[in-house]
């Protein structure tokens, strides 16, 4: 279903560049995903032992998601009243706070695995792609630098965007070693989704800069990744809450039948020492 | 590396591997040392049932669902009529896989690395008492990293598993 939703997403994103009426689709349903997202990242903190590093970072994606469902609301309210809102306008508040938050999130998610040891180890072609993130992060800042006039108050949030657009960047390159050192699993899908989540509002904001908004091509390329990345952040966290409920089964089935699951577990472990001594 | 032949050196001999010369020397060292000629006899044997259990497995590869089926029922079976005891390498094996789709082989491995640098100065020690000191850290790294049903499921199942005392 959710799948669906990203697909549709993107798909009415591409279309709003030909009819510019669906635009009034975007903020709605950023508004009804992130309200998801709120939700299974509630309970996926729940189901982590209080004061751990992970509890947090589940709790700091669900602040972070609950003030992007103010940050749209008001933002689809401002679209629906005619009052569009300027780049320079309050609604930078909740932007900032929520990428604040999000940044945070990501620290405390790699605290959390480096704590076992995993995303501690880098090799240079990361440090390339962490160079070539930064740079695109910083795109769309330098081009609409100029663009700006604005409050005293508002100009210093402003002036936090690039960093809070570039470290969340950065780090979603630790959170792809993560997912590769872990070798697999649910929760490492959940962790690609949110590097998917993360790079597809990258490349959405580098390719909206002025100097290449205005061909064709890049204007389908950022209404599909600016109208589907989103999704992309609700899936990784419906993905994550999946892992506890398939846990939360196994449990009852190894309280209802023991036996039968652990002669399971054996057999899959002869399987694979079979595997390896081939 | 004892009486100067190394590990790979017996697997060597084993497999008919050495070379002629090595070989003879090998034959010559292990008639005269009864040490290593138990260890000869030792190897062979595990070496057989090695043999017997990956020709099994290869067959089970081959069999349909039914068959996989009868075999794990034959596996439940064993289970169930002998009530078994895992070495702690087993049991560790066993609980490592229990986690694996969950959270990872990476992060399975990098846990059990952990449990075992906490539960125990060095070493594999077939000892029960430390098994419960390793699940119940294996149980709470699992809950800081997978969330609590996780190490709970871990403290579930490696209560179950009876390690055998050394």
């Amino acid at each position: 279903m959710l799948w669906f939703a990203t697909a549709a997403a993107a798909a009415l994103g591409i279309a709003a560049v030909a009819w510019p009426r669906i635009e009034a689709l975007d903020q709605p349903l950023k508004v009804v995903a992130y309200a998801i997202a709120l939700v299974y990242w509630l309970r996926i903190s729940g189901d982590h032992p209080k004061g751990s590093t992970m509890r947090t970072a589940w709790l700091l994606l669900a602040w972070s998601s609950a003030i992007s469902v103010v940050r749209h609301s008001i933002e689809s309210v401002d679209y629906f009243t005619n009052s569009r809102l300027t780049f320079t306008s309050f609604v930078q508040i909740p932007i900032v706070l929520a990428l604040i938050l999000l940044t945070a999130a990501l620290f405390a998610i790699w605290f959390g695995f480096a704590a076992i040891g995993l995303g501690t180890r880098f090799k240079f072609s990361d440090l390339v792609w962490m160079g070539i993130m930064a740079t695109l992060a910083f795109v769309p800042y330098l081009f609409s630098w100029r663009a700006q006039s604005s409050s005293a108050l508002i100009l210093p949030i402003i002036s936090l965007s690039p960093l809070l657009l570039s470290i969340p960047a950065l780090l979603a390159l630790l959170l792809l070693r993560i997912g590769q050192e872990m070798g697999g699993g649910q929760l490492a899908t959940s962790l690609r989704l949110i590097v998917t989540f993360l790079l597809s509002r990258l490349i959405a904001l580098a390719v909206n800069s002025p100097a290449l908004s205005s061909f064709v091509t890049s204007q389908v390329i950022v209404g599909a990744t600016g109208w589907a990345s989103i999704w992309f952040f609700t899936l990784a966290a419906a993905y994550r809450w999946r892992l506890t409920i398939s846990i939360r089964e196994l449990t009852s089935r190894y309280q209802a039948d023991p036996d039968t699951e652990l002669a399971g577990l054996v057999l899959l472990a002869e399987t694979q020492q079979q595997n390896a001594r081939k | 590396m004892r009486h100067g032949i190394s590990e790979e050196q017996w697997i060597e001999y084993l497999e008919g591997g050495l070379v002629e010369l090595d070989g003879a020397r090998f034959g010559d060292h292990l008639s005269a040392c009864p040490e290593c000629a138990a260890t000869l006899v030792e190897l062979s044997f595990w070496r057989g049932k090695l043999a017997e259990e990956a020709a099994r497995m290869r067959a089970a590869f081959e069999t349909s669902p039914d068959q996989i089926d009868r075999l794990l029922a034959a596996s439940l079976e064993r289970i169930g009529r002998s009530h078994p005891s895992w070495t702690f390498r087993e049991a560790v094996m066993l609980l490592r896989l229990l986690v694996e789709p969950f959270c990872g082989s990476g992060t399975a491995g990098a846990a059990v690395q952990l449990a075992m640098q906490r539960s125990t100065a060095h070493g594999w020690p077939e000892n029960p008492a430390t098994w419960d000191l390793f699940v119940s850290n294996m149980s709470e790294m699992m809950s800081s990293v997978c969330g609590t049903e996780a190490g709970r499921l871990v403290n579930q199942v490696g209560d179950w598993l009876h390690v055998a005392q050394a």
